[in-house]
């Protein structure tokens, strides 16, 4: 199993932003965690990645427990997210955003790098090629020396993801990547999800909104309404479950 | 010839056109002064945009790690080594650059100390720390004076008097050396992995953290570095004017360091030579007018964040500044 949790309880002060969720992924797997605004969902995942220490539960990673360890502990050890509102740094450059991620892959010490000993010539190469090789991948090769912050916005989404995979992943979590595109952007998108969790032999979990593209590929669902772990199944299965409509639609929206 | 040969050749010509004009006597003692004193403004402000300008820090006590790099030194030359204006250069010189290592070493460890615990915490409260931290050297050095007879030594820093009688050893080719060795080893510095760790961090912590960067290692690594510069500003400074004074190290003298940084340009070594440069010709300019000048200054600010709010030179570089790569890359898009 690559990642386990198991009643995992958050409050922020008297207010349970996650209530005794449970999730197991395996290898190679796209799950889809949905559920109305406020439901917790990014919080699941600023627990995960360690920016919050849960209340209650445990996270096993590789059956190895990361509960409550610093982010950048938990991103070598091969979990790295995206963010709901993109956080990209934005002025350095396109290839200096991904060569970051690359950065705890990196040797040379502060000697190295004053000195520009053979070890830094050596890794600073090495870590542009590589970039270059991700950056390719999401076809923004060509506006490398570009400051971050000036692309247009579907780009800076691709490169946050193409950031994201740089480090190496063995599990991506996407906050809501389709965020603020139209169907055929975010359709898009999708493809290129599917595409990179079979040539990167990632697991995903996904967070969205737009069901058309969560419902499209996701192979399991998680639904999440006031913290509360509301139903769980396949995407046709989780389509037709009133428990589910209702808690997006509200009451009485069945009839 | 490549590029980097140019910068060399640049640099030499300067020192050689420096040492000639002063001996044959066309620069007067005056002019090499406030030549100097320039020098050690860069080196303050290129070691404080490191922490403010790279690092996206608010250090606001640059001024008082100056002054511990400066008391330190200036103790050890003075007191401890009993070097006076008359012992031989060649003798005392030696000494001298014991005294500024140890300098930037006492400085590195306060800045550890200080930095450690407060930039463990996510909220900007090292501005308000430093602060502190200025006005508590302040004041420790104002009253305590040492007053001890130790064999033949009396050891006395001197107290709110200042300590006075501290040779002159700081010459221009000292200066001028270290302050290439600064702006080198902070620029190597800011052009790797680590630089861009601490870049990476000014422009989102979050997002630098879920990158893999130990984001507290690389504050206060960030913090220390400049501190440590910052102690070897301090004693050549001291070996330079020849006397410190606890007042040197207060808050006021802080603020300074920071109209260099922010008049150059937050993340620019480039800006930071100009504005220090420009600011200690200016000061000097205005000498007549006396602390006046302080307004002057507020008004410059305020004009300098209406039209150009990143300073003069916002985050660019001159292109003879640069590493080579990041000359190419330069040159492949200014062509």
């Amino acid at each position: 199993m690559l990642l386990k949790i198991i009643n995992l309880t958050h409050y922020f002060g008297g207010l349970k932003a996650v209530d005794d969720f449970n999730i197991e992924i395996g290898p190679r797997q796209i799950i889809g965690l949905i559920g109305p605004n406020g439901a917790g969902k990014t919080t699941v995942f600023n627990l995960v990645t360690g920016f919050y220490k849960p209340t209650m539960g445990k996270i096993f990673f590789q059956d190895e427990e990361i509960t409550g360890l610093p982010p950048h502990v938990i991103t070598s050890k091969g979990i790295v997210r995206t963010f709901q509102n993109i956080r990209l740094f934005n002025n350095m450059t396109v290839l200096e955003n991904v060569t970051i991620a690359r950065h705890y892959r990196m040797q040379y010490g502060i000697t190295a790098a004053v000195g520009r000993f053979p070890s830094f010539q050596r890794e600073e190469h090495e870590v542009e090629e590589k970039a270059l090789e991700y950056l390719s991948i999401f076809h923004l090769d060509s506006k490398v020396h570009q400051p971050a912050g000036s692309l247009p916005y579907g780009q800076q989404r691709r490169l946050e993801i193409a950031r994201a995979l740089a480090t190496e992943p063995k599990l991506l979590l996407l906050d809501e990547p389709a965020a603020g595109m139209n169907n055929a952007e975010a359709l898009e998108l999708m493809h290129l999800i599917k595409k990179i969790a079979e040539e990167f032999r990632l697991s995903i979990l996904l967070i969205e909104h737009q069901m058309p593209v969560v419902m499209g590929i996701a192979e399991r669902i998680h639904v999440l309404d006031f913290g509360k772990t509301i139903a769980v199944g396949p995407p046709e299965e989780i389509k037709n479950n009133p428990k589910v409509i209702e808690a997006y639609l509200g009451e009485g929206a069945l009839q | 010839m490549k590029p980097t040969t140019y910068t060399i050749l640049g640099l030499l010509t300067f020192y050689a056109l420096v040492m000639v004009t002063s001996a044959v006597g066309i620069m007067n003692d005056y002019l090499l002064r406030v030549l100097n004193l320039m020098m050690i403004n860069i080196i303050l402000g290129v070691s404080l945009n490191l922490i403010n300008g790279y690092t996206g820090l608010f250090s606001v006590g640059h001024a008082g790690f100056m002054i511990v790099g400066g008391y330190v030194a200036g103790f050890m030359t003075t007191l401890l080594f009993g070097i006076t204006k008359d012992t031989p250069y060649w003798q005392a010189l030696p000494l001298f650059l014991v005294a500024i290592l140890a300098a930037a070493f006492v400085s590195a460890l306060v800045g550890f100390l200080i930095g450690l615990p407060v930039l463990r915490l996510t909220d900007d409260y090292l501005a308000i720390v430093t602060i502190g931290f200025g006005e508590i050297i302040r004041v420790v050095f104002n009253f305590i004076t040492f007053k001890k007879k130790i064999g033949n030594w009396e050891l006395d820093i001197g107290g709110p008097r200042g300590l006075l009688g501290i040779p002159p050893l700081s010459n221009f080719t000292i200066i001028f050396l270290f302050t290439l060795f600064t702006v080198l080893f902070i620029r190597n510095f800011v052009f790797s992995r680590h630089g861009r760790a601490c870049i990476a961090i000014r422009e989102n912590e979050v997002a630098a953290h879920m990158m893999g960067i130990p984001i507290t290692k690389y504050k206060v690594m960030a913090f220390v570095l400049g501190s440590t510069f910052a102690g070897i500003g301090g004693a050549l400074l001291a070996h330079f004017i020849q006397l410190l004074h606890p007042t040197m190290g207060g808050f006021m003298n802080s603020v300074e360091y920071l109209i260099i940084v922010y008049l150059g340009g937050m993340g620019s070594i480039s800006g930071t030579i100009v504005a220090a440069v420009a600011l200690t010709g200016l000061s000097e300019f205005l000498r007549p007018i006396g602390e006046l000048r302080m307004v002057l200054y507020g008004v410059l600010l305020v004009i300098l964040m209406l039209k150009r709010p990143g300073g003069l030179m916002g985050q660019r570089e001159f292109p003879f500044l640069l590493p080579e790569r990041e000359r190419k890359i330069y040159a492949a898009q200014n062509h």
